[in-house]
């Protein structure tokens, strides 16, 4: 059940891609990554985007998982369209507008909200949608002007006024950036879904391998990736049992005292740093005593081989990227 | 405030659509008193042992059924206040040393307490009790509790939840990784506390503490009550231990041996070594071979 | 010809108190030697120092007629395997089959050769279905057993468990004991425990209290010995208890036929 959590989220579903060997992987999803940053024309991207939609129904991996993916991205997303829309100025003006908000308006919002926030345990469900539908009010109400005085008083001025043009630059500036961020969080989710937390790391190890030459500890930096990854699930499970003991000692983790909380996270950490800090003894003194050199020459187990596969994908790749740096290059086409 | 089960279902992992459930628990019916019970829970490692012990101070609510402890009564939607009925059921983990992390030992004995409203100076009488209760030297009281040996820890452990006074204590695994003769002082300590009233439940694999130690045994399996009974009932019936899997306790196959050798009228149901050498005095002594 | 062979050795954690003191001791090859003691006695650290996780204060410790220095330790380990008390904090490998490599990675051993040695030693502890199991996936048993394996690929000529069951349920109790048993004689087996019935499995129990060794017989000889045991703070078993009280007192009859059935039911082997 750790597993899920932390060390990705492999999914096996045994596709052709889930065969290829990780640095392979790893190889052509850094060269994809390379490509989507170099290319800045919409209609590129989108066929590039169209390529990755492909790669990734190929996997036989239930779509849900990626789309799950963008979870993390998707307040950076709304952000970058909305600024990307309404600030843009290039190109030809497509529509113009007024986004005004007047005194009564705001003020009545200003109500709504703080409502809200009070009645947070008489509606406790679907809290996101009621503000959303707060914010659509007050801008519909505003729309039909629907507190229409007769009268001018200071309020039904507009406290807010500020001018909406969105150009067709602007417009496809906000497409160009939707689709690389989709690809980019697509791609790497591609990784970790079809890759194997270990296979990953092996693959990192050998594709780091030459860096041993200039003197970069890359086995070393390996071997504690691993056995970092070995413990991730085993932390966890320690740290749900040391939770549960300090709440049978009346930690109560839903207090919000100040003071309370520092108790509450010093009865977590303090046995933690503990609990690791003998485990990192004793795992010292089992492996030395298995025989374990740091820097020294080891075999290992896991064989990773390049097959005819490998070799077309990553072929592929170079040739794709290449051919993006070559069009660029030579100008002979706004890529 | 006792414990009462009734129907009461767990699982740990909500399915998704049109998987079906895993119970770790189910259809558990059981009623413990709030004092005098000596209780040992017992079954195979996943039989559901720890969860069921969860449930009996409010880690976890049930999914089905409902828990009746004390008053207050939980079900899978309660939101009642915690911290009460954890205060009157102590629960102990194992390896209970690992939860220590105050700066010196008395202060973390201490913190159990004071969560559950006591004063500092109640706290600290309480505490300097069941240091003693326990067998702490007073000198160890201010000392950093991981400079003491592990025995030592524990005993702060424990210390630290009998501290708040609870009516009802539940131990998982009290002797795991102790040596036979911490091993026989803990238990010891089990039974003066039960003597003094209170109602003790332990997990422990060990049938000689249960032999030795408890009045009630409750076996698991698979997530349900195999048999709820007592200790003598365990034993007395015919190829009960052999059907659970459990181990015969070492006086009783002793015992049973020299009776099958000799052929003779022997009790065998003694639990430890005294009952066991007057009942071979009365049976091997002068009227033997009469 | 001793496989181990240690000389008045000393050894000490911090400058007060001595944990080894003026050791002595002779292993055979094949005995399954089982070391009794309080916590405290020295045990683990004794085990430690066999296989150079310490270095001791003084006095020499020979292992297959080696000494034991900086310069043939890496030797000395081809020879020694250890499998320590906790199952998870000797687990090295994401996977089984992972961790039973472990020993051979370091050994540089061919990948071929590697895999069939885990299928050698993963079958003979009863994991070779569990090869790409996570430890989190397993129980206690299960990982020491894998922990055997493991040391057993680099085939040592000595496998000392330290306290090797002293976490585990029955059960896993049981199934390591079930491995070890099928070692007897084909490997020298050291067995620090302080499950008394775990010691009456051996051929010789070595009694350790306070940095030396107080006892060194066969099991019979040592449990024999109560006054000596209950001043090293172990328990005694719960049949010598009986015979004991048996003997002293005059009440039975047949007080032989009795004591000696008890003698029998608890060191038949």
């Amino acid at each position: 059940m750790g597993n899920n959590l932390v060390l990705g989220q492999y999914y096996n579903s045994k596709s052709w891609f889930h065969a290829l060997d990780p640095r392979t992987k790893l190889l052509s999803i850094l060269l994809l990554m390379v490509s989507v940053f170099l290319m800045s024309n919409f209609y590129f991207l989108l066929g590039t985007f169209a390529l990755i939609i492909i790669l990734i129904l190929s996997t036989r991996i239930p779509f849900g998982k990626f789309l799950r993916s963008l979870r993390a991205v998707a307040m950076l997303l709304l952000f970058t369209i909305i600024f990307q829309i309404v600030f843009s100025r290039q190109g030809e003006k497509l529509w113009e507008g007024e986004f005004k908000l007047d005194g009564l308006i705001i003020m009545i919002g200003i109500i709504l909200f703080i409502i809200f926030s009070l009645t947070k345990k008489i509606f406790p469900k679907f809290r996101s949608i009621q503000l959303l539908l707060i914010i659509a009010f007050v801008f519909v109400m505003q729309y039909f002007k629907i507190f229409n005085f007769n009268f001018n008083f200071f309020l039904t001025d507009d406290f807010i006024s500020y001018p909406i043009k969105i150009y067709n630059e602007g417009l496809s500036l906000a497409g160009t950036v939707i689709l690389r961020i989709l690809s980019l969080v697509f791609v790497s989710s591609l990784l970790t879904l079809t890759t194997k937390p270990s296979d990953l790391t092996n693959g990192i190890e050998s594709l780091l391998k030459p860096l041993k030459k200039i003197g970069i500890n890359v086995s070393i930096f390996a071997m504690m990736i691993s056995i970092a990854l070995r413990f991730i699930p085993t932390l966890i499970n320690e740290a749900n049992k040391i939770l549960k003991a300090q709440a049978s000692r009346g930690v109560d983790f839903k207090e919000s005292k100040f003071r309370e909380k520092i108790t509450q996270i010093i009865s977590l950490l303090i046995p933690m740093f503990v609990i690791a800090y003998k485990r990192a003894g004793d795992l010292a003194e089992a492996m030395e005593a298995r025989g374990y050199v740091p820097n020294s020459e080891r075999t290992s187990i896991n064989e990773l081989r390049l097959k005819l596969s490998d070799y077309t994908v990553i072929s592929v790749m170079i040739l794709f990227l290449s051919g993006v740096i070559t069009i660029l290059a030579t100008g002979l086409y706004a890529i | 405030m006792g414990i009462n089960f009734q129907k009461v279902g767990f699982y740990y992992y909500t399915p998704k659509k049109k998987q079906v459930v895993e119970y770790t628990l189910s259809n558990i019916n059981l009623n413990i008193e709030e004092s005098n019970e000596f209780i040992a829970i017992v079954g195979h490692t996943g039989s559901g042992k720890s969860t069921l012990v969860q449930l009996m101070n409010a880690l976890l609510l049930p999914k089905t059924g409902e828990i009746t402890i004390g008053n207050k009564v939980l079900t899978k939607k309660t939101k009642v206040e915690m911290k009460p009925i954890r205060k009157k059921i102590g629960l102990v983990f194992q390896f209970p040393e690992y939860q220590l992390f105050e700066q010196s030992v008395l202060k973390d004995i201490m913190f159990g307490p004071r969560n559950f409203g006591f004063s500092v100076e109640e706290a600290n009488e309480q505490a300097i009790k069941m240091s003693q209760v326990v067998g702490l030297e007073e000198s160890l009281l201010s000392r950093n509790p991981f400079s003491l040996s592990g025995g030592q820890m524990r005993k702060v452990a424990i210390a630290g939840i009998l501290a708040s006074n609870p009516e009802i204590l539940i131990f998982d695994e009290p002797t795991v990784g102790l040596d036979p003769l911490a091993k026989n002082e803990l238990m010891s300590l089990l039974k003066k506390l039960n003597d003094d009233g209170k109602t003790i439940i332990i997990i422990t694999h060990d049938m000689e503490v249960v032999s030795k130690y408890c009045k009630r045994v409750i076996v698991m399996k698979e997530g349900e009550i195999a048999i709820d009974t007592t200790k003598d009932q365990l034993f007395k019936t015919e190829g009960l231990l052999e059907k659970y899997s459990l181990d015969y306790p070492i006086l009783l196959t002793l015992l049973k041996k020299i009776k099958e050798q000799y052929n003779v009228d022997l009790d065998i149901y003694k639990y430890n070594t005294n009952d066991a050498y007057l009942e071979l005095v009365r049976v091997f002594g002068d009227s033997y071979g009469k | 010809m001793n496989i181990i062979e240690i000389k008045n050795l000393n050894f000490r954690y911090t400058r007060k108190y001595p944990v080894i003191r003026d050791l002595n001791l002779s292993i055979k090859k094949g005995e399954y030697v089982s070391i009794l003691g309080h916590n405290g006695s020295g045990k683990s650290t004794l085990a430690k120092l066999i296989v150079g996780l310490l270095e001791a204060e003084s006095g020499e410790i020979y292992i297959d007629g080696k000494l034991l220095s900086e310069e043939f330790i890496y030797d000395i380990r081809e020879k020694i395997g250890i499998v320590f008390q906790n199952p998870d904090n000797q687990f090295v490998g994401i996977t089984v089959k992972d961790d039973i490599a472990f020993g051979l990675e370091n050994r540089g051993i061919e990948r071929m050769k590697m895999l069939d040695l885990i299928d050698e030693f993963s079958t003979l502890v009863r994991m070779n279905k569990f090869l790409e199991k996570n430890p989190e996936e397993l129980s206690g048993g299960e990982k020491q057993r894998v922990a055997i394996a493991g040391v057993l690929a680099c085939k040592p000529d000595v496998i000392i468990l330290d306290e090797a069951t002293s976490m585990l349920d029955p059960k896993g109790i049981k199934e390591v004991n079930e491995v070890i048993d099928t070692l007897k004689g084909s490997k020298t087996i050291i067995s620090i425990t302080h499950n008394l019935s775990e010691a009456i499995n051996a051929d010789r129990v070595l009694v350790m209290s306070e940095g030396k060794i107080i006892l060194d017989g066969t099991p019979l000889d040592v449990f024999k010995e109560e006054e000596i045991l209950k001043n090293a703070h172990l328990d005694i078993l719960e049949s010598m208890k009986l015979i004991s009280m048996i003997k002293s007192g005059t009440d039975i009859k047949n007080k032989e036929g009795i004591e000696n059935l008890l003698w029998e039911l608890t060191f038949k082997k």
